[in-house]
């Protein structure tokens, strides 16, 4: 149960590197207006000499919203990989976070026992080292406290 | 030895400090050899301990024989735990450190060996068994007694345990007593334990190390994901307007269009940020709200904030004039 958290964690991250290729690998979709210009041309040949001044901002405004009818459909793909790639994001802030923690408490960890084999090593080399151990009584007879 | 003043006390007489007798060399352990050895000898003590005591329970317990080895078993295992704690302890308590209860629990060992040997001898010594004698008749009543001769055979096999149940009592004492080492031992459990966290906090290291790389990589994925949308809304306006001047194009080719060689479009209509390109991280934009799209048609108002110069148009009532 202990590396419970440890298993979440790597397999979240296992997910997200899987998963960002495949986000990143998609092709930028193509504006085809083969079709668009082929009708547009047909329309404005067929424009009369009167009817020019409103046909140019009427065949305009055709093309405009063609590419915005393109624009909007293409936008709702875009924004579904955007929420994808943000949830990437705070799954991959979040196992950071995990690691982070316990990398810190590690150390806290390692720095204690570097001094437990300082301690050790002075205890059974250096006849100076504190005297932590208690006097036996034999050795405080006569003195004072 | 040194002789250093106490600190604290800066007059009267000075004390001896005591000194450490620690062996840094013992860091390095005994060898293989020796320890094989030092086993070795561990358990053939407690081998002659098994048949000793089993020699002294066998007459006097009337159990199965498998009751009959556990409990030989279990005195066996209590009588080298208690010498050779009574050995360790005894090194604790006679070294500087001195530590708190050895030398109470390594007297209280060696007296629960005594006593647990004597008791063994003195069984062993007394104990007479039933079919051990010979049955003779003495004035028409059927004697039994023990003669001379098996009693003193008795008295040897006591004997017999008492040396070797001593043997090996100073044996496993004497071993506890000569390699215990406890601040090597807890000088190489320090170190171990370190060597296991430095391991953990390495793993822990190179996971972290890897998650940070990928939150990059997420990023950057973010940042080229709104790139590529800015890109691709400028290359819709460049298509958008370069479909609409093929449209004037074909306008003016069959004669029709309001462009006419009196009246050219010089400049076309200003279409506001057409060229701005984002700066740093974009956030993504709506098409319908995007500067970057402009599909207005050229009479259309203006919003508020943007360039009202309208486009100049052809007129038709000029071209009439």
């Amino acid at each position: 149960m202990k590396s419970l958290p440890f298993l979440r964690a790597s397999l979240s991250l296992r997910q997200i590197r899987r998963r960002l290729p495949q986000l990143r690998g998609q092709s930028s979709p193509k504006l085809d207006l083969s079709e668009v210009r082929e009708k547009a041309l047909e329309l404005a040949a067929e424009v009369s000499q009167t009817n020019a001044t409103a046909a140019e901002p009427v065949l305009a405004a055709y093309v405009d919203t063609h590419i915005a009818d393109w624009l909007a459909n293409v936008k709702a793909r875009h924004d579904i990989v955007t929420a994808e790639l943000d949830l990437l994001a705070v799954r991959v802030s979040e196992s950071k976070g995990f690691y982070q923690v316990h990398h810190d408490d590690q150390e806290n960890v390692l720095d204690d026992l570097e001094g437990a084999v300082s301690h050790a090593l002075e205890r059974l080399s250096d006849p100076d080292s504190p005297f932590y151990d208690p006097e036996p009584r034999n050795k405080r007879r006569g003195r004072s406290s | 030895m040194t002789t250093t003043p106490v600190s604290g006390q800066k007059f009267g007489p000075l004390r001896r400090r005591t000194t450490i007798h620690g062996d840094p060399s013992l860091i390095a352990g005994h060898s293989p050899w020796s320890t094989g050895l030092y086993y070795f000898v561990l358990l053939a003590a407690m081998g002659v301990d098994l048949v000793t005591f089993h020699q002294v329970l066998l007459p006097a317990i009337d159990e199965s024989e498998e009751m009959l080895w556990i409990v030989v078993a279990g005195f066996t295992v209590v009588c080298v735990a208690m010498s050779h704690t009574a050995g360790q302890q005894a090194k604790k308590a006679v070294g500087t450190r001195h530590a708190v209860g050895a030398r109470t629990v390594s007297l209280l060992s060696l007296a629960g060996w005594v006593v647990l040997g004597a008791a063994a001898f003195a069984f062993r010594w007394e104990y007479t068994s039933l079919d051990i004698g010979t049955a003779f008749v003495v004035d028409g009543v059927e004697q039994t007694g023990v003669s001379d001769a098996a009693l003193h055979e008795q008295h040897l096999a006591a004997l017999l345990f008492l040396a070797l149940y001593v043997a090996t009592g100073v044996v496993s004492g004497g071993a506890g007593f000569l390699r215990y080492q406890p601040e090597a031992k807890q000088y190489a459990r320090a170190l171990s334990r370190r060597t296991k966290a430095a391991a953990k906090h390495s793993r822990l290291e190179a996971r972290l190390q890897g998650v940070t790389k990928l939150a990059v990589a997420v990023d950057k994925a973010r940042d080229e994901h709104a790139q590529a949308w800015l890109a691709l809304e400028v290359r819709c306006n460049a298509a958008a307007e370069r479909l609409r001047r093929e449209i004037q194009l074909k306008l003016l080719e069959t004669g029709t269009g309001p462009l006419s060689a009196e009246h050219p479009r010089a400049v076309p209509p200003p279409r506001e940020n057409r060229s701005r390109l984002p700066a740093g991280r974009p956030e993504p934009s709506d098409p319908g709200t995007s500067p970057t799209l402009r599909f207005r048609r050229p009479g259309a108002v203006p919003p508020e904030g943007e360039n009202p110069q309208p486009p100049p148009t052809w007129k038709p009532d000029e071209e009439a004039e």
